[in-house]
């Protein structure tokens, strides 16, 4: 079968450290400002009574990708293998794509004029490496793989885990531990478990276009976000 | 293994040179960076697979290129040539340097004596250089001193006086326990990789409980089974709260108790005096809680105490008597002689700035008054001589020091009390701080020495379990040189200077790192040495790590248990021999209560509530995770050399103080807004951040900014002025140093906060 890539994030076993934004920061010669990976945290409750989600988030490698809607240029690329890859050299700097994404995947880079997004390392990847945010990871919470194959690390572990495809994206999501029991396969039969990923890696107001399913999932969350209150937390 | 199809490496490089991760011997874990290298360009940098990080690192491993290709590293040798302090510096060769340093030297020892002239070394910056300074010291006669300001002492001394010695356990030895106490540390986040496969595999994979134990929230709350929160300095009242209950329902282990303790009655007289309900006015924490843990641990077998230093930072006794109490639970339940139980400290005990220093077999060249004690083999904590050369460092008694060298630690940023250190060293003739940035204490110094990253020499590095020594990857860069050959080179101009009749190299042997590292390795003084087989060349080829040669490195070695033999008794280090309970030799050597009681921190709402009124905040310190742990790679700014790091992280971003939101607003103070924290002793300006991790009884405020000082580097920060963190704690006189284990305190005193 085709190579279909796909990037897993496991909640329950990332604190939050952020090695995997400094990695890609790295990686890319980013300058100051733009961060094509980024935690996002998000605590809900009152001392002592805290619950804590952390996620590291990037591209989630779209299915029908907004950026690409939108990007008047034709920089934007859905490869066969499922990445979505921005040309920095047919970018205009217009920044429609950093508008249309909900998940704030690309950023515009002050320094170049360009807008920049991951690439899940694509050069890495060609030479038989795993993306650098991958690597740097000390918990494993970070991984990334083909999903049609069997055996690689990924499929294992979503096997095992039960991680969740977050739909319209190439993206598998492990929620924090307790939590795991909400979790089960079909994609809208449980809007409890949807709100855990979507209220994280959506950053505030914005709405998923594209993809009808998920925009059902966005409203879920966005009432499951009321309900619970909470704040992103961006310093610890 | 990184090699591709065609033969080439990745990024161009020609080699990948495994060196050990950039902290030296700080983060006490066994980490490998691959650093990719072309020519003498570094080209890629990340984890190893080889190391105990298992490819990864931390944020601020990651960053480690950016420490290495600073444009703020201190380059070459430097004379003051303005007021001090004010920034004006001038480029000097290294034999100018070392001439001057030496003249000084010579002429402190033929004046008022070698004891003025003192060596002051953190964690040392590339691992090899703690027992070298020592060495240095007791040629020459110097005053020696770590840190001074050593941050563990409390909890190794209160562990000590009731069994005799402490412990950390191995990454596997959590895989036995069943409960997993997490007391004051925040391992998830401080120490990645025994988190990984020791702690939390034991919670997903073998079902262990974690119960967390701390004043704030931390990383490692939001993974826990259960979270108590505590006031910080009662950690030894919540233990006789537990004691009560344990006590009280019948679930000590008699026999264990009658066996293996000592002063069981007196001890269970004074826990009567601490039920739950009573211990929760005192410590905070939910009677409830206390009860449920108490029963956890007393019926969960096998648990672990795994102790941090969060229960030693307190000032006056409070500060060692939480570990001591912490310790007589295990003597309550017989939790110990088997793995995955005990007692375990949060640090790795065998990193080498903890260790001695190789024998010296000479007479010090030179005479002067008895100089402090260096730390003497067969004593596992350091007695007194910080808190005595603090004396002399800070109040210049009996005498004041000449010359003081400042080796690898930004002294004016990490210690207590640093407005009155920096007065007192204003007042030192002639300071040489050797670092790789100019730091706090660097803005004061006379000369500055520029010492190479862990990349440019071979670094020893050895741990509990872990023995790894790794070869530079590129040459020093600049004019940069190892700490080690800075001694090296300094004693050589010393014996040349004082006419000593013998070769230098009688003194001081070692030109070539590898050379000192294989004397390290052989040496039976130091413990992560003693394994004269191995050598250099041998370990560099093994950066998986070599299991250490002594009995607790081996897999399986129980603490306390006599061999190892489960059949055989156990054995404690005590004067009794047992566990105690009631330690005699506390009240008779040192006037300290022999048992384990609990003392208010010297400041509190209730040993102070005069004081508590007007300043009703309990003030309390963090490290800022990774990045922010200690004092290194820190630049003039009293910030971080990482650009990433300070964009990562708003707390590294500039000082912040984080208050729970409902009483910040209560004070009237907005996210973002410019603050106060103003204690007896001071007050700094910080950043308000809310965060509910925190109790509203508690300030978080900054701990690793030095003085703020945009006067060297052109400030690429723009940051407000403000003093470093430590000028508003509790240290201002000298009876706040405990003498006894020579600990200074970081947290648990009152203060206000305010709008600036």
């Amino acid at each position: 079968m085709a190579v279909k890539y796909a990037f897993l994030v496991d909640s329950s076993r990332c604190t939050g450290c952020r090695a995997c934004e400094i990695a890609c920061k790295n990686e890319n010669k980013l300058p100051m400002g733009p961060r094509w990976r980024r935690l996002r945290s998000r605590e809900t409750g009152k001392f002592p009574d805290l619950k804590v989600v952390n996620a590291s988030i990037s591209c989630n490698h779209c299915e029908d990708p907004a950026c690409m809607r939108v990007c008047p240029a034709g920089a934007y690329t859905k490869r066969p293998d499922g990445l979505v890859i921005h040309d920095a050299e047919k970018c205009i700097g217009c920044r429609y794509c950093v508008m249309a994404c909900p998940y704030g995947a690309p950023q515009f880079n002050e320094e170049t004029g360009r807008v920049g997004k991951c690439r899940a390392c694509l050069e890495r990847l060609q030479q038989g490496l795993e993306p650098a945010c991958v690597r740097i990871c000390m918990y494993d919470a970070l991984d990334f793989g083909d999903i049609n194959d069997p055996n690689s690390n990924i499929s294992q572990r979503i096997k095992k885990s039960g991680a969740m495809p977050v739909p319209g994206t190439s993206l598998f999501y492990i929620p924090p531990d307790g939590r795991a029991g909400e979790l089960l396969p079909g994609e809208f039969q449980e809007p409890a478990a949807m709100h855990w990923w979507l209220n994280i890696i959506r950053p505030g107001g914005k709405i998923v276009f594209g993809a009808a399913a998920a925009a059902v999932a966005a409203s879920l969350a966005m009432g499951a976000i009321k309900k619970e209150g909470g704040k992103d937390n961006e310093h610890r | 293994k990184e090699q591709v199809a065609t033969g080439t490496l990745p990024y161009g490089a020609d080699r990948i040179v495994k060196c050990r991760c950039g902290c030296g011997d700080v983060c006490g874990v066994h980490h490998i960076a691959d650093v990719y290298v072309k020519d003498q360009q570094i080209v890629w940098y990340g984890g190893a697979k080889e190391g105990w990080n298992k490819g990864g690192l931390c944020p601020r491993g990651a960053s480690g290129l950016q420490i290495i290709y600073s444009p703020d590293r201190l380059k070459y040798p430097m004379k003051r040539v303005g007021e001090r302090g004010s920034g004006k510096w001038e480029r000097i060769s290294w034999e100018e340097a070392l001439d001057i340093i030496s003249d000084k030297i010579v002429a402190a020892i033929k004046g008022p004596g070698p004891h003025t002239v003192a060596v002051c070394q953190g964690h040392n910056m590339t691992s090899t250089t703690g027992a070298v300074r020592a060495r240095l010291a007791a040629i020459y006669g110097f005053d020696s001193f770590e840190g001074p300001h050593p941050c563990w002492n409390n909890l190794r001394f209160g562990a000590w006086a009731t069994l005799g010695d402490y412990n950390h356990l191995k990454e596997e030895d959590f895989h036995y326990s069943k409960l997993i106490v997490i007391w004051g540390h925040n391992p998830a986040i401080a120490m990645p990789t025994e988190w990984r496969d020791g702690m939390y595999r034991a919670k997903q994979e073998f079902g262990a409980k974690i119960v967390v134990i701390d004043p704030r929230f931390t990383e490692t709350a939001e993974k826990a089974d259960m979270y108590i929160p505590i006031r910080p300095g009662t950690d030894a009242a919540l233990a006789l709260g537990l004691a009560n209950v344990i006590i009280n329902e019948g679930l000590y282990d008699r026999e264990f108790v009658e066996k293996y303790t000592v002063g069981f009655e007196e001890y269970k007289e004074l826990a009567q005096k601490y039920p739950p309900e009573e211990v929760e006015k005192i410590t905070w924490a939910p009677a409830d809680k206390i009860r449920e843990l108490a029963r956890m641990y007393a019926t969960i077998k096998p648990a672990v105490l795994e102790v941090g230093r969060g229960v030693n930072y307190t000032a006056d006794n409070s500060g060692w008597l939480g570990p001591r109490g912490i310790t007589c639970l295990i003597g309550l339940t017989g939790q110990v002689g088997v793995r995955g139980a005990g007692y375990s400290v949060e640090a790795s005990l065998t990193t080498p700035s903890n260790s001695g220093f190789i024998d010296f077999p000479f007479a010090s060249l030179t005479k002067g008054a008895p100089t402090l004690v260096p730390r003497t083999k067969g004593v596992k904590y350091a007695a007194g001589s910080a808190a005595r050369a603090i004396e002399r460092l800070y109040y210049r008694k009996p005498y004041g020091y000449e010359v003081l060298l400042v080796f690898g630690t930004n002294i004016l940023a990490k210690s207590p009390a640093t407005n009155v250190l920096k007065e007192a060293m204003m007042q030192i003739p002639f300071i040489v701080v050797e670092d790789r940035f100019i730091n706090t204490t660097g803005n004061i110094a006379d000369i500055l020495l520029p010492t190479s990253t862990w990349v440019e020499q071979a670094i020893l590095y050895a741990e509990y379990s872990h023995l790894v020594c790794t070869p530079p990857a590129i040459k020093p860069m600049f004019e940069s040189k190892p700490s080690f050959l800075i001694y090296a080179e300094l004693s050589d101009k010393l014996c040349q200077k004082l006419r000593i009749s013998q070769p230098p190299e009688t003194y001081f042997p070692w030109r070539k790192d590898e050379d000192l590292i294989n004397a390290l390795l052989a040496s039976k003084d130091l413990p992560m040495g003693g394994y004269p087989a191995l050598n250099y060349q041998y370990v560099i080829k093994h950066p998986e790590g070599i299991r250490g040669a002594r009995p607790y490195n081996q897999e399986g070695y129980v603490w306390f248990r006599q061999d190892g033999d489960p059949n055989k008794p156990l054995v404690f280090p005590t004067p009794s021999g047992k566990i105690e309970l009631k330690a005699q030799q506390l009240e008779d050597k040192w006037g300290l209560p022999a048992l384990p009681v609990h003392e208010e921190p010297f400041e509190s709402p209730f040993s102070t509530p005069d004081v508590f009124k007007e300043y009703p905040l309990i003030g309390h310190s963090r490290v800022h995770r990774h990045w922010g742990f200690l004092q290194y790679n820190l630049i003039s700014d009293g910030g971080y050399a990482s650009p990433f790091i300070r964009e990562a992280f708003p707390t590294a971003k500039e000082p912040t103080l984080e208050l729970n939101p409902a009483k910040a607003r209560e004070l009237g103070l907005k996210e973002g807004d410019l603050a106060w924290v103003e204690s007896r002793y001071g007050k700094i300006k910080a950043r308000v951040i809310f965060s509910e991790r925190i109790p509203p009884e508690l300030v978080v405020t900054p701990y690793h900014w030095g003085n703020i000082q945009n006067v060297i580097t052109p400030p690429r920060w723009s940051l407000f002025e403000g003093a470093g963190y430590n000028t508003v704690g509790p240290y201002g006189t000298p009876s706040r140093f405990i003498d006894v284990s020579g600990q200074s305190m970081y947290a648990g005193f009152l203060c206000k906060v305010y709008k600036a």
